[in-house]
């Protein structure tokens, strides 16, 4: 009986595994013990294998060593935790077609905190990279957990922010825990480990491929209470992901954009559908919690010296890229003290260039 | 009975003395050419005979034996017809000896004994000059280009009979009078700063790269303005000095590329390839090669438009010149010198779409747009000093009256800001600002402990690279020239940080 986690741990690295029928096939075989040892034509009995993928599991017995390859996953730091693990995550379990068993390095999302996750596009705009990062900050700052999906763009920013505040954070990948994904966001992947958790229902090593990404979805909306879109585009990840949550009945809420935005299109599509358009964290914590109450807490801006040739500046510059020539033209600061000016609000963090001269409100202060 | 006449040959853009020598003598009548000699140079033979017979004289059915030397050159071309024909006459007893010893003599032959032009008459004849030799026979397509040297006596000729003549005295041939001293000449044309509305930015750029003979990366939509921009750099470099005006024709005279009876360039060239050139088109090479598109940008600008679709061994192949200032090509029969000390400036869109930053247009995605920039490596970018943003224009500012600044005035400022610097580097063997080494960085490039303290936190905090430190300083030092400081002030750096590439580099 003890083994049958070792069984278990063959049976989650099948392809195909992550297909909401594999459970089933093991409940049907009576064990992945029994998978295991089946022949072919005892394998094509169970409902949902047919004969290519009898083929397929045959194949994958071969060279696994049960014990060995179990002992090398408890080595290697890597967390196994099958559906009936005490330790599977209770928000998970309740939702149709949840994954026979997860990988996780880290931690599970505590199933007694609030959980929201952040989604968004991965080309997102200077908008998009604020609003991302106010949004992970201040949940954070409110003890909510971010869940994610660590890529490039609102995703990664989100759980950056997040982390950078002192909450924890949780990326479910699309691929093998032991893998990262997009790579240039190694630096995250290292710091999720230490304070949230690397999740995946994928098999070590499985590559990132794109029709495991959808499926993903499910689990990054069903480990959290509420999903909070910024900057979707009408086809996107994140619609798929709000489209799961509606399924499994969590709360959607939207960050508004300008509506002639590309990257507003989805969100305004939800918001006409009922979607909670929000503007601070403590919109969000007001939808998850009836008993919040936030009256004695105040958002304060940071302040910050400037010259006036700067506060001038600073004042026209926005979350969307301008150019030096329209900077200085609205400013009315002159060109070449304009450029310095810049430069300066660069060095102070309040600004940033996003393309070659053009330049973005990187952080919002009060000037004095 | 033997003769000897003097000709040049060309390697690279430099002419070397060749002795094309012939002997008569009685035996089996053959016509042997020896001396190291390429394919069309043997052809000679059948020129040399065809002309000689049509011009009236009668071949000789002796042994007839030509050298040319030194016997270890590689001779080729087609200007050593002339000379061969001279020769076989002095030794024919045609020709009065006397003359031959300080003549230099080049030119092709026609079957009808007709001169014609030929490649590189005037880094030849600016050799012949260095060597002492007073009198050169050209071509008369020719003589103009020769006559530029100066100081040696140029006798275009056109065909076989008047060379004799000229030699033997019974001509009446006079030296080739330069009709106009060389001027240099203010470039004119449809490329002039003024007809550039807006691009505040660009155009500051263009000044300070000018200024400091920086290279420079243009970064803009599709349709702003690039080439345009690029066009007007020689409008606003110093015209070329004589020396230059030289140097660059002889380029120009090697590569064929001098209009008849043009003589010199006297404006900066603007060379601008497709970005299909291949990497020894531009180089130059080829079994005797030519000078290619970074020799015939010497001493003015090579432009790069759409330099990310250049392949990327096309775009390394300008690391080397790029530091030296000249090209080295070897090939199989030598290794060639060419001049190339260029200005480069390139342009490229921000992104494949050419949209980026405007979100709401673009399609590239990140990892598309990271490709797109890193297609320039990173030895080439950090050659270059100045990157700038050409944006696309506005209707408010196409249609705008107010006239812009002219190319000229421009100019002004530039010549001033490079006379600074002559001056400055008149001891370091340097002459403009993007040249300075570690060395010269230290000497005048020093910065108050304030300025110090804030530029290293900027650098710390904008997260460039400390290979970018040495361009920045440079980039500064040209900006406080124009302004006349000799301070690196604060201000001086902060737009040098702006103006530099690393927002490619990161």
């Amino acid at each position: 009986m003890e083994d049958d986690i070792k069984y278990d741990y063959w049976w989650a690295g099948m392809p195909r595994c992550y297909q909401g029928q594999v459970k089933h096939v093991a409940m049907d075989a009576g064990s992945t013990r029994r998978l295991y040892e089946m022949d072919k034509a005892e394998l094509m009995t169970i409902d949902g294998i047919g004969e290519k993928y009898a083929d397929d599991i045959i194949e994958k017995r071969k060279g696994w060593d049960i014990s060995g390859e179990y002992d090398k996953l408890v080595n290697s730091g890597i967390r196994f935790i099958p559906w009936y693990s005490s330790e599977y995550p209770q928000r998970l379990k309740a939702i149709k077609g949840h994954p026979f068993a997860l990988f996780c390095l880290g931690d599970f999302p505590d199933d007694n905190r609030l959980s929201v996750a952040v989604v968004g596009a991965r080309n997102c705009s200077q908008y998009g990279r604020m609003m991302a990062s106010k949004f992970g900050t201040e949940l954070a700052g409110y003890g909510v957990q971010v869940v994610s999906g660590m890529a490039y763009g609102i995703d990664g920013l989100a759980q950056e922010a997040a982390l950078n505040a002192g909450g924890t954070s949780y990326a479910v990948l699309g691929c093998g825990v032991n893998i990262c994904y997009p790579p240039s966001n190694r630096i995250l992947y290292e710091r999720l480990k230490e304070n949230g958790g690397i999740i995946s229902e994928y098999g070590l090593y499985s590559k990132p491929m794109a029709s495991l990404f959808p499926p993903r979805n499910r689990i990054i909306s069903a480990l959290s209470d509420l999903v909070l879109v910024i900057e979707a585009r009408e086809q996107s990840g994140s619609m798929i992901t709000v489209d799961m949550a509606l399924e499994q009945g969590r709360e959607v809420a939207i960050v508004p954009g300008r509506i002639t935005d590309p990257l507003s299109t989805g969100c305004m599509k939800l918001c006409k559908q009922g979607a909670y358009p929000v503007t601070s964290a403590e919109d969000i914590m007001y939808i998850l919690d009836e008993n919040f109450d936030n009256s004695k807490k105040s958002v304060i801006r940071s302040r910050v010296m400037l010259t006036e040739d700067e506060k001038r500046i600073y004042e026209v510059l926005e979350p969307y890229a301008k150019s030096i020539g329209e900077i200085t033209d609205e400013s009315s600061v002159s060109f070449r003290d304009g450029i310095a000016a810049l430069v300066e609000l660069c060095i102070k963090g309040l600004a940033a260039e996003t393309g070659k001269g053009y330049y973005v409100k990187a952080k919002d202060c009060v000037a004095v | 009975m033997f003769s000897s006449v003097l000709s040049f040959g060309i390697h690279g853009i430099e002419g070397f003395c060749v002795n094309v020598e012939a002997d008569i003598s009685d035996g089996m009548p053959v016509f042997e050419l020896v001396g190291y000699l390429s394919g069309e140079v043997r052809e000679a033979r059948e020129r040399v005979r065809t002309s000689l017979k049509n011009s009236g004289y009668s071949f000789p059915v002796k042994r007839i034996t030509l050298n040319l030397s030194p016997g270890n050159v590689r001779k080729h071309g087609t200007g050593y017809d002339l000379p061969m024909a001279v020769a076989i006459l002095a030794a024919m007893g045609e020709i009065k000896n006397d003359l031959l010893k300080d003549t230099i003599i080049i030119g092709e032959l026609l079957l009808n004994g007709e001169v014609s032009g030929i490649n590189g008459v005037l880094p030849m004849v600016i050799k012949a000059r260095g060597m002492g030799i007073k009198r050169c026979i050209v071509p008369a397509a020719n003589a103009a280009e020769g006559a530029m040297a100066g100081e040696v006596e140029i006798i275009g000729v056109h065909d076989l009979l008047e060379t004799v003549g000229y030699l033997n005295g019974t001509g009446n041939l006079m030296p080739y009078e330069v009709k106009e001293a060389i001027k240099s000449k203010d470039p004119k044309g449809v490329a002039d700063l003024k007809y550039v509305k807006g691009q505040l930015m660009a155009r500051r750029g263009l000044e300070i790269a000018a200024c400091g003979m920086h290279n420079m990366l243009m970064v803009g939509a599709p349709g702003a303005g690039k080439s345009m921009l690029a066009k007007c750099i020689p409008t606003i470099l110093p015209p070329l000095t004589k020396e230059e005006a030289l140097e660059v024709s002889s380029v120009y005279s090697v590569a064929g590329l001098l209009k008849d009876g043009k003589g010199l360039i006297t404006e900066r060239p603007f060379v601008n390839p497709h970005h299909t050139v291949t990497d020894i088109a531009m180089t130059g090479g080829g079994a005797y090669p030519r000078p290619g598109n970074i020799s015939l940008a010497h001493r003015g600008v090579l432009f790069l438009d759409e330099m990310a679709e250049f392949s990327r061994y096309t775009l390394e192949v300008l690391r080397q010149p790029l530091e030296d200032r000249s090209i080295t090509v070897a090939r199989n029969y030598g290794t060639y010198v060419y001049p190339a000390d260029f200005m480069l400036i390139g342009a490229m869109n921000p992104c494949p779409c050419g949209a980026y930053p405007d979100l709401s247009k673009c399609t590239c995605t990140e990892p598309a747009r990271r490709r797109y920039l890193n297609r320039l490596s990173r030895p080439l970018l950090d050659r270059m000093d100045i990157c700038v943003d050409v944006e696309r224009l506005s209707y408010v500012d196409l249609l705008s009256e107010q006239p812009a600044e002219s190319s000229e005035s421009v100019r002004k400022r530039v010549a001033r800001a490079q006379k600074i610097q002559r001056k400055r580097f008149c001891e370091d063997g340097i002459l403009f600002n993007s040249q300075m080494g570690p060395d010269e960085l230290g000497k005048y490039c020093r910065l108050s402990s304030e300025a110090e303290s804030w530029f290293v936190k900027a650098l710390e905090k904008l997260d460039i690279s400390a290979r970018a430190y040495g361009r920045i300083l440079k980039v500064a030092r040209t900006i406080a020239d124009m302004d006349g400081s000799d301070d690196l002030k604060r201000e001086y750096l902060a737009e040098a940080i702006q103006l530099n590439n690393s927002y490619i580099l990161n």
